[in-house]
């Protein structure tokens, strides 16, 4: 009889030490379906968000100069191709990463430059060189698609070009020159510092 | 025949960049305002840096100017400060530019010159043209009021007296 009560207590040990490992798993598989709601895995499935800001940047580069050379009194050169598209004018390309804004000035006017009867210095404005075409660019002083209008080249700023986009094959412009040296200027070396301002549009 | 040679073919700079390209202030009357400029694409080159005239902006101070970069990337720590009281009869626009310092000897180039925009929110900022009438009209009454104040001290002494 002692026996039998003996072996009952022992079985019912036992039995509280197994509810005790249920109730211990039980609560291990609660707390991973928890866990799991928010994500977290012991999978290795954790999951992060990775935040890069990519600033942007003003970024100009003269990708062909302009040629004048030497010319003679009384004539008048250009940089212009007006039979076809390419030209020996200023190439200006975007850079950066945002669209610009450009304005030209120079240190120099027709008539600073040239003193004598009806000097001309003047520059076109083009949207792109041969099959990089800007397209997003508003011409502000003239479209030399036809050479049509000319501008003074000034000694005060001038905004040629705005919304000069970025995008890497449609980001040049290019900007042509039209000297007329009078007949009776001096003869000599003349010097003209023109500066392409480019700032980000706002 | 004469001839004339003009010089436009010079290669000036041919590459510049500026980061950020726009930076953007709240106007704080007087307040004193700190930034950065990354002049970038300029290794080797003599850079000197210039700032727009703007009426807003006073005390304008680069950490650094006219120096000969050593990297792809060198930044410019600039201060400056602003005015009191925004003038609406002016426009505001501030550029920081970077340029290539040409030589003398380099006049009869083309040049690129990058700008960063200072960006200054003045919509809530004190407006110049209140100040004078106010200040004006409150200096009179102040001043009117000292002087009968004083005369009525003199006054009273002189009646103790």
């Amino acid at each position: 009889m002692v026996k039998k009560s003996r072996k009952l207590a022992q079985t019912k040990r036992i039995n509280n030490n197994e509810y005790a490992v249920i109730g211990a798993l039980a609560l291990v598989v609660a707390a991973i379906f928890v866990l799991q709601l928010y994500d977290f895995s012991f999978l290795g499935k954790a999951t992060g968000t990775f935040d890069i800001t990519v600033s942007g940047g003003v970024g100009c580069n003269i990708d062909q100069n302009a040629t004048i050379g030497s010319i003679a009194a009384g004539s008048t050169t250009t940089t212009a191709d007006y039979a076809g598209s390419t030209g020996t004018g200023l190439v200006l390309n975007n850079t950066g990463n945002v669209d610009l804004r450009v304005d030209i000035v120079s240190n120099a006017s027709n008539t600073t430059l040239f003193p004598g009867s009806g000097p001309l210095f003047l520059f076109n404005v083009s949207a792109g060189v041969g099959a990089d075409v800007e397209t997003g660019v508003d011409i502000i002083t003239n479209n030399g698609t036809d050479y049509g209008s000319w501008t003074n080249v000034s000694t005060a700023s001038i905004l040629i070009a705005d919304n000069f986009t970025y995008f890497s094959t449609n980001d040049t412009i290019r900007i042509d020159f039209n000297v007329s040296i009078p007949a009776d200027a001096t003869a000599g070396v003349k010097k003209a510092t023109i500066t392409l301002n480019c700032t980000e549009r706002p | 025949m004469r001839y004339l040679l003009t010089l436009l073919l010079l290669p000036g700079v041919l590459a510049l960049g500026v980061s950020p390209g726009i930076v953007e202030y709240d106007f704080v009357s007087g307040g004193t305002y700190k930034g950065y400029a990354c002049i970038n694409d300029a290794e080797g080159m003599n850079i000197t840096l210039s700032i727009s005239d703007d009426y807003l902006i006073t005390d304008f101070e680069f950490d650094k100017n006219h120096f000969i970069s050593t990297k792809y990337s060198e930044c410019v720590n600039y201060t400056f400060k602003t005015v009191y009281f925004v003038d609406p009869s002016k426009t505001s626009s501030t550029y920081i530019y970077a340029e290539e310092s040409l030589p003398e000897a380099r006049n009869g180039a083309f040049s690129v010159r990058v700008g960063q925009q200072l960006a200054i929110n003045t919509t809530d900022a004190p407006i110049k043209e209140d100040i004078p009438e106010i200040g004006i009209t409150f200096t009179s009454i102040a001043l009117g009021l000292f002087i009968i104040a004083i005369l009525i001290l003199f006054f009273i002494r002189r009646k103790r007296n």
